[in-house]
């Protein structure tokens, strides 16, 4: 179970959300929807442990490292432009202390493992970011926007691991898609 | 969960493959150690600077030439924004200590090739040749824990490279003091009991910035900080 | 709103300057009449740094626990050491020029306390640097409990080095070098200027708690 109670983040004296609740249980995907700066992907990184929250309180129903219990892949998260895919899933594995299984993924995500990201489309890095957030298995997974910039395969996978992710746990989803937004079992709208 | 030190290593790895590949680093600071050395050389040309004078150049090049590379390790994760991935992936401390590691081997080369270059171009002579390794050893490792943590204190800031030099020569100067008073001796001035001393006061200096690194990346980085509100 | 009264402060000064001019000149000096200055140095650098411990314990409460209230009386606390830092130099120089004929000497010890105002400086250059208020509330827990290393070496150890020669004189209240009129002078010295500073700080709290909330 992943709930926030009262959550409110603040820039300076602007609120961008307060009062926030909301639940969502093993199983479920939660979706975040609202226009451009209402705060999804500010609540995505709340969520994440990425940020601190100015109000509220989150409460995350597993034992453990946030590290191991939370997968996050968002368009502002930049990849390490000097390592090659395989690097990241390898380097990934060893700090999370999982086998990286980096030429499934890599067969998988259909990406070269020996290309450094620098020279990755953008639609490459969203499907290497996706990859490094379900690699090990996480409770919690958090997805910002995660088709944007993705072809047709592209969407099929996202659908497909958001499926696997609801076997094991928790899925927020933050999006304006209008196709993703068929996807979650219930939302919340911060606009 | 994978131990601390096999965390520490996989971050270390990743810093020495990524200077291998860009080779920025080792390059500004080794580029400015020949200019800054060819130029302490032909300044004293014909003359023969008291060691006191020596070992203070000599330090401030150090000095210098470590605060080019070393804060680049850590600021470089907030300039190309990947210090969330780093945070996702890695224990706060491994990822200090990994980091900490690269910046040491970084300066140490540095030393090396500067050390080398000064006796060769102004023709000193090392009147005690250990002492020179000792005190170069322990002002390493020195100037690479004060300059990691404030690679970690000013990640995030506005101009951070202009603060890192800002806050890191104010905090680096009692240690330019001490590697100057072990140096002067390895260049033939002063007492080996002064020497040893102040290599002594250097080793305390490393010690209680090493302890104190990985603390403070913990409280800097460290995810889920529900608890921290202001 | 409460308003802040003045002239307590005033007061506690008028009497600090009153006390100046009445001391004795002090022997054993190049000129007795000026050495007189001693009774706002040597509070101030007293002061600086009890103010500096302040601040490692207020640095210690914000590492641990970064609220408004941890982080606004840290500044507060390191903007005064910064300030009496800055004054003990200021009359320090002062001092030099009185007795030793230079505004600045070099002297190891009055270089020591410029590192350590550089230090104290590094940490205010890197408060401005960082706008997140969590991360900067850290970011100066950290660098304040950091500082605390090359503080005290520059502070306590550097100047009684064997190697290091120096005019300035050191443990001058332990060894009882001071004459009473001057011991007086000085405890009376450290009670004026730190009431004002204590008050300062109080004010100086206030203002950045506003600011944070």
């Amino acid at each position: 179970m992943l709930a926030a109670q009262n959550l409110g983040k603040r820039f300076g004296p602007r609120w961008i959300f307060r009062n926030l609740a909301f639940e969502a249980s093993m199983g479920q995907v939660l979706g975040v929807f609202g226009p451009n700066g209402c705060g999804k992907s500010t609540l995505l990184r709340l969520l994440a442990g990425l940020a601190t929250a100015s109000e509220g309180k989150i409460t995350r129903d597993s034992s453990g490292d946030l590290r191991q219990s939370v997968g996050f892949a968002a368009l502002d998260l930049a990849l390490y432009p000097d390592l090659t895919a395989d690097e990241h899933l390898v380097l990934a594995a060893k700090l999370r202390g999982h086998p990286s299984n980096a030429e499934v993924w890599l067969n998988r995500i259909a990406l070269p493992p020996d290309q450094p990201t620098r020279e990755f489309s953008s639609g490459m890095r969203a499907r290497l970011r996706l990859a490094l957030a379900v690699q090990h298995s996480p409770t919690f997974l958090l997805l910002d926007e995660p088709s944007a910039s993705l072809d047709e395969a592209g969407r099929t996978l996202v659908r497909d691991l958001i499926a696997e992710q609801c076997g094991r746990g928790v899925v927020i989803l933050a999006t304006n898609d209008p196709i993703e937004k068929e996807w979650p079992h219930h939302a919340i709208n911060l606009g | 969960m994978p131990s601390i030190w096999a965390e520490t290593l996989a971050i270390f790895t990743k810093e020495l493959s990524t200077e291998w590949r860009s080779r920025q680093g080792l390059l500004a600071g080794g580029l400015f150690s020949v200019v800054a050395v060819v130029a302490m050389a032909f300044a004293g040309v014909n003359t023969r600077p008291p060691p006191t004078l020596q070992a203070g150049m000599f330090t401030i090049v150090l000095l210098f030439a470590a605060c080019i590379t070393l804060p680049r390790v850590f600021l470089i994760e907030d300039e190309q924004r990947t210090i969330d991935l780093l945070r996702l992936l890695a224990r706060p401390e491994a990822a200090f200590l990994g980091k900490y590691g690269a910046c040491k081997l970084q300066i140490i080369v540095t030393a090396t090739i500067l050390s080398c270059l000064y006796v060769f171009l102004s023709g000193v002579s090392i009147a005690i040749p250990w002492m020179l390794v000792a005190a170069l050893a322990v002002e390493s490792v020195t100037l690479a824990a004060t300059l990691s943590i404030v690679g970690v204190l000013v990640s995030g800031a506005r101009n951070r490279w202009v603060l890192a030099a800002a806050v890191g020569l104010p905090l680096l100067l009692p240690q330019t003091t001490l590697s100057i008073g072990a140096l002067r001796f390895a260049f033939g001035e002063g007492t080996q009991t002064a020497a040893l001393q102040n290599l002594s006061g250097l080793g305390l200096f490393a010690i209680a910035m090493i302890s104190f690194g990985p603390a403070l990346a913990n409280a800097m980085w460290r995810l889920d900080p529900s608890e921290d509100r202001l | 709103m409460q308003t802040q009264r003045i002239w307590p402060q005033v007061i506690a000064l008028v009497a600090l300057t009153a006390i100046t001019v009445a001391a004795p000149p002090a022997k054993g000096f190049m000129n007795p009449d000026l050495a007189r200055i001693l009774l706002w140095h040597l509070p101030c650098a007293l002061l600086s740094t009890i103010f500096l411990f302040m601040s490692a314990v207020w640095g210690f409460r914000a590492i641990a626990s970064p609220t408004s209230d941890n982080d606004a009386r840290l500044a507060a606390s390191l903007d005064l050491t910064t300030a009496l830092a800055i004054l003990t130099l200021l009359t320090g120089s002062v001092f030099s020029r009185v007795q030793w004929g230079a505004w600045w000497s070099w002297d190891p010890r009055q270089t020591s306390y410029l590192f350590v105002a550089l230090i104290l400086l590094g940490g205010m250059a890197l408060r401005s640097g960082l706008d997140e208020p969590v991360k900067r509330a850290k970011a100066s827990a950290g660098y304040t409990l950091v500082m605390l290393v090359p503080i005290a070496f520059l502070t306590f150890v550097y100047p009684r080095l064997p190697q290091v020669q120096s005019l300035h004189p050191s443990d001058t209240i332990q060894q009882g070098s001071l004459d009473n009129p001057y011991r007086i002078g000085v405890l009376c010295g450290m009670l004026a200027i730190g009431f004002v500073a204590t008050c300062l700080w109080r004010l100086r709290v206030r203002a950045l708690e506003l600011e944070l909330q």
